[in-house]
This record gives structure tokens, C-alpha cells and sequence, in this order.
């Protein structure tokens, strides 16, 4: 038999499962020390922190829903109110399209479609102006200064008036 | 309702060896986790058809019974034959795996918190399935106020019922924001890919493909956005591995494994029908080619397709036209000129150059992409050197890339409402886990995966070395040893 011969084995060999182990550490250094995973890994060590931070914190769900949802929630939130302290009864309101808001920049963001607004506010009706259910209307938001207002719509007269108005500006998310 | 939590995995149990599909645990559980988690979707939904009111009483009542259900004939066998309930045989790990495990972990754990934690700002979600999940916990039915409203804006409430009625499962369970089920998929789905992965290649380069797959940025936001495309993703990449075992294995588990597969994928998105469809086509041809039985393969395509169509219908034409009070025509997505293919080649070029190629690519998938096109190019170099043509497995896995690569700009084609930057990018999801299933079964990977497997287990021999190192008194015992045979013999 050649004793230089290397006799197979089913047994582990350890020294390469340790050299295995290193080049696997190595591979993974080098790939995430790249500048595209690197900022991808650190995107995500930002949310690791942002998780231990929450813990500490601890915040109702109401304040995760505004957290996330920013502008969008805070507006919604706000018309819910405003509909429950004027006391109105189911009212459909009248959005102005997004293009009118970005234009004329009354408020910092565009509104949300009528279904998530419907979603966020808890059961709130909005229209657009271009959708059939425009003709239900009872009110107008309307935006100004970051604002928002009810103006009610007296009749379909005024109705009209509203979407002649508003009929150069496309609906849009 | 937590109790309908823990009835997934045995419904997925119960599935899984009612059709008598056994392998190894983790991939076992794993998988059972993910068909348990799509089966108890239908939950709500079938309360919806049969016109019975969705509460907690009730997902729990037919929870149990399809548990009970699924469980019955492998309880029976367990009883009468005394045949196992599941396979207790535990995947081998080694050291080196955990680096590549280790940091998969990592990522997994805190996509996981985000689905439990993080309230959804995905647009498709928040404009269908996520108000229609509130107001169904509410008024008990699927069909409620939502569709009172003005939904101009959005055909999101004509998506697959999957989504909403796991949002409805979910929070019912005491959950706030529902979706901590994607995050228990996207864990269940990379053991069950990882497993398999190491069923084609060396555990070392199997974890370190995880590592890559997982660190996908916009497929990996997605297991904790939960959105229809990552769910039915999995469902993809389970059903093309078992069609591939259908083709090596032709049997009744297979066959089941692959239509259900299938069928729940076209559940969660309805075209995927077409890609079922082109999939089979790859089926057929490679089936033909190992000389298997014409009449059960077209059998086998058949059935498949009949179980997707099943799947496709039911949500898609029957709920959507006889059940939703807002008709959704469907005839109307469909490109009215077929005869102009140049949508066809615009799309391809398109998701090439932008999403697979370029900058935006790298931003999406890192450099997925690239890896695999580097170690493609050393693959067709290699078989042309070897000659090493032949392989089934290649033409497979080559085939069902080609199948997501060619099909997504085809169903873009068939219906251009199907925009690249959104619903296409998702799409291409379906084709990452497929580009490592296909690298695994390179020839060039399964040498070095051979190399590396034989490295492992070679004892290195040391005593040559001991004996070269005292050769003159070697020589002189072997020189005495020889003197004394021939004085012997000459005795």
C-alpha cells in the first residue's frame, strides 16, 4: 500500500469545517462591506435601534397609526372630529383634487382617495369629484393655509358651482 | 381565536401526510406552516359564500372541523397501521453553517418584529383589503360598507379574498395590525428553500445563498409589507420544486403536492394561471424527453391545470360576479390588439434595463442579479469545455426561469394594466429563489459541492510524513528485515 496514500473517511473532518467557517465569515465580511448591502444592512441595524426604542416607549396603537401614516391619518383624524363636535349626521364630504392642493399648496400633502380616507377616519364619507356619488355631497372640504374646512353645500345649484369650479383640476392619488 | 393560530400548522400537517408526503422535519414543518397558513385563509372566505356570518365562533368551528378533517386519515393509519405521523428524521447542520444562518436569523427576526409591530402603508392594501378586513370584524360579512362607498380610485376591493381574510383572522386573534402571518411565512419559506437548497448543493454554499436571497431589499420589505406578491411567491417556488419531483418521481403525492401548490398560488393572484399554464408547457417537453407515458403526462397537466382553474375561478369570476354588488370585468384588462407583439418586446426590455440591470436593480435586489449572470457565464464556459449536456435537472431549473423571465412581460402584454414599476417588479419575486435553485444545479457548482463535501470527510494521513522524516533507519530495518526472509528461505 502507498503510505503516502490519504485514507477517505466518514468522519468529520474538522480543520476544514473550521476553514469552511472562515471563508463563510470572509464571503460575508467582503459582500456587506460593498457599498450598496453595506448601506442596505445599516438601513436595517437602524431598525433593530428603532425596535428597542418602541419597547421603551411603548406607544398606543393610535400613535403607531400616526406615526406610520403621518399627514395623511392627522387629517383624517382631525375631519372625524370636526364632524362629531359640528354634530352632523352621516355627512358625504367633497374632496378637492389633489392637483388643486398641489398647486395652490394649501395644504402641505394631498389628501387620501375616499377609501382609505373612509379607513382612517373611522367611517367617514368623502367623494371625488369626478364619481357619481359627487351628487350625494353634503359638504365641501376645503383647504387653506394647512387647513382644512366644512363648507355645506345648500343646494344642487351650489353644487354645481363647486365642481364648475374645480373641473380644471384632474383627480388624482 | 389564538387557538386558530396553532390549528395552521396541523392543518398543514394533516394535508401533508393525508397524501402521504414525508421528508425531513424542518422542511416538513416549514412547509406545513405554509400551506396551513393559506388553507386557514379560505376560512372567512367560504363563511362568506355559504352566507354564514364571520365571527370568532364561527372561524373556529370550521377551523377545527378542517383540522379534524385533514387529520383524520393519518390518524386512522397512525391507529390501524401503526404508520408514523410524522417523520422525526432532523436536517444535519454543521459549524459552518451558522454564519450564513446566523446573520439569515437576524434579518428574518426583525422583519418579523416589523409585521407584528408595524401598522401597513402599502397603497394596494390600504385601498381594499385592509378597510374591508375593519368592517368585515365588524359587521360579519366580507360584503359590507366599503362597498357602499365611492371606490373610483381603486379596483383593490376585487383583489384575491387571501389577504383580508387573514387581516380578519389575525386581528380577531388579538393582533392590532394583523400581520404577523407574513412574517411567519417569509421564516417558514427560507427553511423550506434552505432545505432544499441543501438537498442540491454543499451546506456552505447553500447558507451563503440564503444570506444573498434574504438580503434582497425589496423582496425582503415585503416580508414584513404584507402584500399579495411575496405569499404567492412562496406558493411559486414550492410548486415549481415539486413539479421538478414530479418529473423525477412521477407519483400520486407529487402530482397533488404540485396542484395544490399551483392552485394556491393562482388563489392569492389569479394570473398566475398563465404562468401555471407556460410552466406545464416546460413539464410536457421535458417529460416527453425522459420518455415518460404521453397520456399521464398530458393526465398529470390536465389535473394541474384544472386545479389552478379552480382556484382562479372561484375568487376571481364566482365571488367577484355573483357575490360583490359592483360588477369587475374582467374582459376589460385584456389587450384588445394581440396582433401587435411590440408591448411584448418593450416589456422585456424594460425589465431588463430597469429592473434587473442598471442602478435601480442594484437598489432592489443588491447584486442578486449580477451574481447569478457572473456565475451563469462560468457555467456555459464549463459544460462547453466538458461537454456536459445532458443534464435533466439543468433544462429544468433553466426552464423556470425562463418561464418567470419570459412570462411576466407576456402577461404584461396580455393585460397592460400590469405596470413595470409596480405589479412587474413585484412579480420578479417569483424569480430570485429560482435563479439559486438554478445555480445549485449547475455542473461546476456540484463539482466544487462534491470537492467541498469530500474535503469535509477526507482524514488527512499523517504517518508518510513520520516515516520520511527518518528514512536511514527505515532503510537499514527494512535492509535487515530483508536480509533475514532470504536467510530463511535459503534454510
Amino acid at each position: 500500500m502507498n503510505s503516502n496514500t490519504t485514507i477517505p473517511s466518514k468522519k468529520t473532518n474538522y480543520i476544514m469545517v473550521l476553514i469552511y467557517s472562515l471563508v463563510s465569515i470572509i464571503c460575508l465580511m467582503i459582500y456587506f462591506n460593498i457599498k450598496e448591502p453595506a448601506f442596505w444592512l445599516g438601513k436595517i441595524e437602524g431598525y433593530y435601534e428603532q425596535r428597542a426604542v418602541q419597547i421603551e416607549q411603548n406607544p398606543s396603537v393610535e400613535q403607531q397609526l400616526q406615526d406610520r401614516h403621518g399627514f395623511s391619518y392627522h387629517i383624517c383624524q382631525a375631519v372625524k372630529n370636526m364632524i362629531k363636535s359640528n354634530k352632523l349626521d352621516a355627512p358625504i364630504l367633497l374632496l378637492e383634487p389633489n392637483s388643486y392642493i398641489q398647486q395652490h399648496k394649501t395644504l402641505q400633502q394631498g389628501l387620501p382617495e375616499p377609501i382609505v380616507f373612509f379607513y382612517f377616519s373611522n367611517g367617514v364619507q368623502t367623494a371625488w369629484m369626478n364619481s357619481p356619488f359627487a351628487k350625494k355631497a353634503t359638504h365641501l372640504l376645503k383647504s387653506d393655509n394647512n387647513q382644512v374646512y366644512l363648507v355645506p353645500i345648500k343646494d344642487s345649484t351650489h353644487l354645481h358651482q363647486i365642481l364648475e369650479f374645480y373641473k380644471s383640476y384632474p383627480v388624482s392619488l | 381565536m389564538i387557538i386558530v393560530l396553532f390549528l395552521q400548522i396541523f392543518i398543514g400537517i394533516g394535508i401533508l401526510r393525508s397524501i402521504n408526503y414525508e421528508t425531513t422535519l424542518l422542511k416538513f414543518l416549514s412547509l406545513s406552516l405554509i400551506v396551513g397558513i393559506v388553507t386557514i385563509s379560505m376560512v372567512p372566505f367560504l363563511l362568506e359564500l355559504c352566507k354564514i356570518a364571520i365571527n370568532s365562533r364561527n372561524i373556529i368551528i370550521l377551523s377545527v372541523a378542517i383540522t379534524a378533517l385533514t387529520n383524520l386519515l393519518p390518524l386512522i393509519r397512525l391507529v390501524r397501521n401503526k404508520r408514523r405521523y410524522v417523520l422525526l428524521k432532523i436536517e444535519k447542520f454543521q459549524f459552518y453553517e451558522l454564519p450564513g444562518i446566523g446573520l439569515t436569523a437576524y434579518l428574518l427576526f426583525i422583519s418579523f418584529w416589523r409585521s407584528y409591530n408595524i401598522p401597513t402603508y402599502v397603497r394596494d392594501v390600504l385601498s381594499g383589503p385592509e378597510p374591508i378586513a375593519d368592517m368585515a370584524i365588524k359587521e360579519q360579512t366580507l360584503i359590507n360598507s366599503i362597498f357602499k362607498l365611492d371606490l373610483l380610485s381603486t379596483n383593490n376591493q376585487y383583489k384575491s379574498p387571501f389577504l383580508a381574510d387573514l387581516q380578519i383572522i389575525y386581528k380577531m386573534a388579538g393582533f392590532d395590525f394583523g400581520g404577523i402571518w407574513i412574517g411567519l411565512l417569509a421564516v417558514a419559506f427560507t427553511i423550506f428553500l434552505y432545505c432544499i437548497l441543501k438537498e442540491y448543493v454543499h451546506g456552505l454554499l447553500a447558507s451563503l445563498a440564503i444570506v444573498l436571497l434574504t438580503a434582497a431589499p425589496e423582496m425582503y420589505a415585503y416580508t414584513f409589507m404584507y402584500l399579495f406578491d411575496y405569499p404567492n411567491m412562496v406558493l411559486w417556488v414550492a410548486g415549481v420544486y415539486f413539479l421538478y419531483q414530479l418529473l423525477l418521481q412521477p407519483n400520486k403525492t407529487h402530482l397533488i403536492l404540485v396542484t395544490l401548490s399551483f392552485a394556491l398560488a393562482t388563489y392569492i393572484r389569479a394570473e398566475t394561471l398563465i404562468l401555471v399554464v407556460i410552466m406545464l408547457g416546460v413539464y410536457l417537453i421535458l417529460s416527453t424527453i425522459k420518455k415518460q407515458k404521453i397520456k399521464k403526462i398530458i393526465l398529470n397537466c390536465v389535473l394541474i391545470s384544472i386545479g389552478s382553474f379552480i382556484a382562479y375561478y372561484i375568487p376571481t369570476q364566482l365571488y367577484n360576479n355573483y357575490y360583490l354588488p359592483q360588477d369587475y370585468a374582467i374582459n376589460t384588462l385584456i389587450n384588445d390588439n394581440l396582433a401587435d407583439i411590440s408591448p411584448f418586446f418593450n416589456r422585456l426590455s424594460l425589465i431588463t434595463n430597469d429592473l434587473l440591470l442598471g442602478d435601480t436593480a442594484k437598489m432592489l435586489w443588491l447584486f442578486n442579479i449580477q451574481i447569478f449572470l457572473f456565475l451563469f457565464a462560468i457555467e456555459i464556459v464549463y459544460i462547453i469545455i466538458t461537454k456536459k449536456y445532458k443534464s435533466l435537472s439543468w433544462y429544468y431549473w433553466f426552464g423556470a426561469v425562463l418561464v418567470v423571465y419570459l412570462g411576466l412581460p407576456f402577461m404584461g402584454y396580455l393585460m397592460p394594466l400590469m405596470n413595470v414599476e409596480h405589479s412587474t417588479k413585484r412579480s420578479l419575486f417569483k424569480l430570485l429563489p429560482l435563479l439559486y435553485l438554478f445555480i445549485a444545479n449547475f455542473e461546476f457548482i456540484k463539482v466544487i459541492s462534491n470537492k467541498l463535501t469530500k474535503w469535509e470527510t477526507t482524514k488527512f494521513d499523517f504517518t508518510s510524513l513520520h516515516q520520511e522524516a527518518q528514512p536511514v533507519v527505515a532503510t537499514a530495518h527494512k535492509t535487515q528485515k530483508t536480509k533475514n526472509n532470504t536467510n530463511k528461505r535459503k534454510k
